[in-house]
């Protein structure tokens, strides 16, 4: 038999305990990792980008470029190439006088910044970063000043000519909180592209990588879209 | 109408063009026009009736400022979301608050100084609709007392105060390039100083070229002494923009990072405009100095083709800062060539009507509110004085 006292001291401690604010122990943030060792150059992800999310000719939510560093008269000489973005594969390339040093293909989408230009320099906040790491843009609301164009570093954004506003990737947000993978990551045939958030065990044994990269540090945009197994001369 | 060269992110291309370019040039001439009216009120009397002519010259160019960026934008009905909604982070943002400072300081400054006139023309005018507008615009004051007018006085010194520190942030419109860290071109410390330079330069010979043509419209005689202080401003402001352009030219050379490599094939393209503004800076500089040392009919013409090539060579300054950065692409590893085209919204035609916008405006805001009285009129009661000192 417990007495009134205890009782109370019992019902005032679980309150306490029910009302604190419940934290989850996984981390809400996703990333985007790129092994480029796996990319094949078969264009497969831009297809399916353009089809997921109606991207007009002529412009990129995501694109390959191809990197070849071959040595011309003792000095490290880079090649690097997007035909249409790489939509339609890559053609075979003529290396034979040259003495190549490596070749690959590595594909280039939104960053999604964790400091993104694009957001500090919109006059209207019609682009924003979400709380789960997404940096998305309300066609609503923008004013097409294309200011975010200009501000990008890695030339992700465009101007959409029909709407008459400013696109670009959105890791498919709409998939992802639908439980989906990015278009990208869902058909690429040989896993190059990883997506997820940043405590899945795949792209935590990945960010333990001591070679993994991002583009354009100097910048300090700290971007979440990671690279594996690319050159000095990718950036 | 860009075609590029070497490797360039596929999603690249210039996506100011031309209208964007008129915009910060616009706001130099603004700036070194509001200057010139603050050395007259603060510091140089002899610049005194220049005054009202460089306030119907200026707040054209405030009116039509915004227009380059209105047509450039690819909602433009949108525009007012940036008061609605802005965000403080982004200079364009801030640009908008800065603007309509601006606005309203320069329409405060135009109704002090025209108070008196606009009580004396709203009695005095002979065209009823002329007259009523006048009277709306006295806006029911018509104390003209010593009293009431030195209290004008003491606001005009307030506002030209509040316009000059304005017209200065709205020079600083450069940071709106200057904060892209990510292009070359705009990334460099001494862009904003040399941008406000040049304006001053340009405003300054945009008030000479004015005060010339006004004079001749007004059929008043030109007075040598105020082309030799406006000139004098005006050579050594543009000197200071030219050698702030070379010294960044210059550095950037010398340093030869990463995107020096485009910068320089990019040379090609960046060449016209670099020697119009160089041809025309060091021209201009002669002519203003030289100018000193004549008198009559030479002195003027001499003043107004230096006007007229500081101008061109600021344009082409904006120019290459505007279209020319926009050449590199963030890759650094190639660039892209631009020729405007003729028709559209970022034609050369549409960039022709915005320029012409500010004298057209200009034209009405001169019958409306005439800076001078035409010499050959004369009036038969004499009209009350405007100044303390006349009073």
């Amino acid at each position: 038999m417990i007495s009134r006292r205890e009782f109370l001291k019992s019902g005032i401690k679980l309150a306490i305990i029910l009302t604190l604010p419940v934290s989850s122990a996984k981390s809400e943030k996703y990333v985007y990792v790129i092994d480029a060792s796996r990319c094949i150059g078969c264009g497969s992800c831009v297809r399916a980008c353009r089809e997921e999310n109606n991207v007009p000719e002529g412009k990129y939510r995501t694109w390959v470029e191809r990197y070849v560093v071959y040595m011309n008269e003792g000095i490290e000489e880079v090649y690097v190439e997007s035909p249409e973005g790489g939509e339609h594969g890559f053609e075979d390339l003529d290396f034979s006088d040259k003495e190549v040093l490596r070749a690959y293909f590595v594909p280039k989408l939104c960053m999604h910044c964790e400091k993104p230009p694009c957001v500090k320099v919109c006059p209207v906040n019609a682009t924003w970063l979400t709380d789960d790491g997404f940096v998305l843009i309300d066609e609503d609301h923008c004013i097409g000043c294309k200011y975010c164009i200009q501000a990008c570093p890695y030339g992700a954004r465009y101007f959409h000519e029909e709407k008459h506003v400013v696109d670009k990737c959105t890791w498919c947000y709409h998939r992802v909180k639908r439980g989906m993978k990015p278009a990208c990551v869902h058909v690429c045939p040989t896993g190059a592209r990883i997506f997820g958030k940043i405590d899945d065990k795949e792209i935590e044994e990945r960010l333990r990588d001591p070679t993994i990269k991002i583009l354009k540090p100097e910048l300090n945009t700290r971007p979440k879209v990671f690279y594996q197994k690319i050159g000095w001369e990718v950036w | 109408m860009s075609e590029a060269f070497g490797y360039v992110y596929p999603n690249h291309e210039v996506f100011w063009g031309i209208l964007i370019v008129i915009y910060p040039y616009f706001v130099s001439i603004i700036t070194g026009m509001v200057t010139i009216y603050a050395i007259s009120e603060f510091w140089r009397k002899e610049l005194k009736p220049l005054e009202k002519m460089i306030l119907v010259g200026t707040f054209p160019f405030v009116l039509s400022a915004l227009l380059p960026l209105l047509l450039d934008l690819g909602q433009p009905q949108r525009a007012f979301e940036i008061y609605v909604t802005p965000n403080f982070s982004s200079v364009m943002a801030v640009f908008g608050i800065v603007y309509l400072t601006e606005l309203f300081a320069i329409l405060g400054e135009l109704w002090f100084v025209y108070r008196v006139d606009f009580i004396w023309w709203s009695q005095t005018e002979r065209n009823p609709i002329k007259r009523l507008i006048y009277k709306i615009l006295t806006l029911g004051v018509y104390d003209i007392s010593k009293k009431a007018i030195e209290i004008d006085h003491k606001v005009i010194k307030v506002l030209t105060f509040v316009e000059l520190i304005a017209a200065w942030c709205l020079s600083y419109v450069s940071f709106l390039f200057g904060v892209v860290k990510s292009n070359p071109w705009w990334n460099t410390t001494i862009l904003p100083v040399s941008f406000v330079f040049g304006g001053l330069a340009a405003g300054g010979a945009m008030v000479l070229i004015l005060y010339l043509l006004f004079s001749s419209y007004y059929g008043k005689r030109v007075d040598e002494k105020i082309i030799d202080i406006i000139s004098n401003y005006v050579f050594f402001f543009l000197l200071a923009a030219f050698a702030l352009e070379m010294i960044n030219t210059i550095l950037y050379a010398y340093k030869e990072d990463i995107a020096w490599a485009v910068i320089r094939i990019t040379s090609t393209e960046l060449a016209v405009p670099m020697a119009i503004a160089v041809i025309g800076s060091l021209e201009a500089l002669l002519f203003l100095r030289y100018s000193r040392m004549v008198s009559g009919a030479l002195k003027q013409i001499m003043v107004v083709i230096a006007s007229i090539s500081v101008l061109i060579a600021v344009f082409a300054l904006r120019w290459n800062m505007v279209i020319g950065a926009q050449l590199v692409d963030y890759s650094l590893r190639g660039y892209v060539s631009y020729t405007p085209p003729l028709f559209g919204k970022e034609g050369i035609l549409a960039a022709l009507f915005v320029i012409a916008a500010p004298f057209v405006i200009m034209a009405i805001v001169n019958y409306f509110l005439p800076p001078y009285e035409k010499e050959v009129e004369e009036t038969e009661i004499s009209r009350p004085t405007t100044s303390v000192s006349e009073a």
